[in-house]
């Protein structure tokens, strides 16, 4: 099929779309050389600060989580691909404030690639940076092997996490700490009804037949799982949720969070459906869902599908998902 | 007289390298539909990108010697917003440059050879990926030991002739070229164990691993430049 998409010169779209992602939220970040976009008041900053690197394409991800609260700079990928150490390191001079700066790399090939060769560099100028590697994806690889697990949607409430802990002065250790402790406890499973077409080529990424879905899709809908017959939104809700809950060995009694993040052609209609069957699920199983969120963080283009989110909580975490944050995407009063 | 064909100079080394980005450029839509199986379909997007960065650099190649050409050579290369292949050639690219002493104007074999062992073990410090992982690796790795062995046989080769050399340089990069390419070809049978391929696991036997093949196309274009110069 034809890609229909509204767009210049494809070699243009990571420098334009961000553009317009500037001048549309310019009372909240900058757009810097090196597509490096930084939160507007972190000169102001006197804390850690947490910045992070990947691909564009995926938007509001992840330049969309800059702002007070949550990230401090994100460095900036060409369509689906990682940016260059050299942008990276920069950002992490750019951000370091002398408290230190926390660099969250989601767990791909190309940005793990990048993320190693910048600390390779941070560590020949000595800078202070701790590097935490979000690998939450349950569908291609076991627990035990989570170096194999892809980041998904799980890298933004991380964020969230993080710049609250660094919000409340915690040090580099501190909101280190908090960070992985929530990644550690955190697991996401995403499902695929249509793929999506990559905007640079035109060509499409996974196909699907007219009746099948696959669980366990990855970041760009490439394949991972099981590819099975399309099921109603609450069959769908119940394989999804036992999944998360079997990963995670999440009692009766305990408390998490819950997000379901559309890939970009579902509709929120579908999403809240979803939802509705898996908090009626959860209650039933008198689980308690204590932060929650529905709705589009990271995207693949028109890929349609969704990835849930589910994350063990307890009163520090929640306490930090809930602080205050003004970014152009996620606000918290 | 023939032309010294021992030695690899300034001059010779830009027209590879042209020769080679051209080559990258040409095939780089069949490296995206390659990718498009089981990745993101984008690599021959990005290994255009590193093609022009290679195109410039050598096309407007001022006084800087080898060593320093080759190094920021690789520095721009690991610049190129572009996944796993950026970091990944701008390595490999600036490993080639680290045996060389800052004044050096000529390669000869046994240098040449050292420069791409030295690429190969650089590219060993950022990835684990082994042979039959189904990676650039399965190209590199035979590539190298092949022109190792081939520059041993083209040495004793030559102390054996009395009346000039034969091309020993061009027997090597051809020697590359040619393991290079069976590796990637060879990844057809493998099943893929790193970037998003890996994913599909057993899906993947019988497509071979695109930056296997355009690493395998790049000791093509260098062995064919040499041998049109």
């Amino acid at each position: 099929m034809k890609m229909k998409k509204f767009m210049n010169n494809p070699a243009d779209l990571t420098k334009e779309l961000l553009e317009g992602f500037a001048l549309a939220n310019e009372n909240l970040v900058e757009l810097k050389p090196n597509n490096i976009v930084v939160n507007k008041k972190l000169p102001q900053a006197n804390r850690v600060t947490v910045v992070t690197l990947g691909g564009a394409g995926h938007e509001p991800a992840l330049s969309g989580f800059v702002g007070e609260g949550m990230l401090d700079a994100s460095v900036v990928g060409d369509i689906f691909a990682a940016p260059s150490p050299q942008a990276c390191f920069e950002a992490l001079k750019l951000a370091d404030k002398g408290k230190g700066v926390l660099f969250v790399v989601l767990n791909h090939a190309g940005d793990m690639l990048t993320g190693n060769l910048t600390m390779k560099q941070v560590a020949q100028a000595g800078l202070n940076v701790k590097k935490l590697v979000t690998q939450e994806d349950i569908a291609n690889a076991p627990r035990e092997n989570a170096d194999d697990r892809r980041g998904l949607v799980g890298c933004i409430p991380t964020y969230k996490i993080a710049g609250g802990a660094a919000a409340a002065g915690k040090s580099l250790d501190e909101v280190y700490a908090v960070a992985q402790r929530f990644a550690d406890n955190m697991a996401t499973l995403a499902v695929a009804v249509r793929g999506a077409t990559h905007p640079s080529t035109g060509s499409v990424i996974a196909e699907l037949g007219e009746d099948e879905m696959e669980v366990g899709m990855g970041q760009h809908g490439e394949g991972g799982g099981g590819r099975q017959p399309m099921k109603s939104a609450d069959e769908t809700a119940k394989i999804m949720i036992d999944a998360l809950l079997k990963d995670l060995s999440i009692k009766s009694g305990e408390k998490i969070m819950l997000i379901l993040n559309g890939a970009g052609a579902t509709t929120l209609m579908e999403l809240f459906i979803v939802y509705r069957q898996c908090a009626a699920y959860l209650k039933q199983k008198d689980i308690t869902i204590v932060a929650n969120h529905v709705g589009e963080l990271l995207t693949v283009q028109e890929q349609a599908g969704f990835q849930m989110f589910m994350a063990r909580m307890d009163d520090e975490l929640l306490k930090y998902w809930n602080a205050p944050c003004n970014t152009p995407y996620m606000k918290k009063a | 007289m023939l032309a010294d064909k021992t030695k690899l100079d300034k001059t010779l080394l830009k027209t590879m390298l042209l020769e080679a980005s051209r080559l990258l450029r040409e095939k780089s839509d069949e490296l995206s539909e390659l990718d498009a199986r089981f990745g993101d379909g984008d690599h021959g997007v990005t290994i255009k990108k590193i093609a022009a960065v290679i195109d410039q650099r050598a096309a407007g190649w001022g006084d800087a010697g080898l060593k320093a050409f080759l190094t920021e050579l690789g520095d721009a290369v690991m610049g190129v917003s572009g996944g796993a292949a950026a970091p990944l050639w701008g390595t490999f690219i600036g490993g080639l440059a680290l045996p060389l002493e800052d004044e050096a104007t000529e390669i000869d074999p046994p240098l040449l050879i050292r420069m791409f062992s030295s690429a190969l073990e650089e590219m060993r410090g950022i990835t684990d990926a082994k042979a039959g992982d189904k990676t650039l690796m399965d190209a590199l790795i035979p590539a190298v030991e092949s022109m190792n062995a081939e520059c041993v046989n083209a040495e004793r080769v030559n102390e054996e002739r009395v009346n000039g050399a034969e091309d020993s340089i061009g027997k090597i990069l051809a020697a590359g070229s040619s393991a290079a390419e069976k590796g990637a070809k060879a990844t057809e049978n493998f099943v893929a164990r790193f970037g998003r391929a890996k994913n599909s696991k057993e899906r993947t036997l019988g497509t071979a691993d695109p930056g296997a093949v355009s690493l395998s196309l790049f000791f093509r274009g260098l062995a064919a430049g040499w041998a049109g110069h």
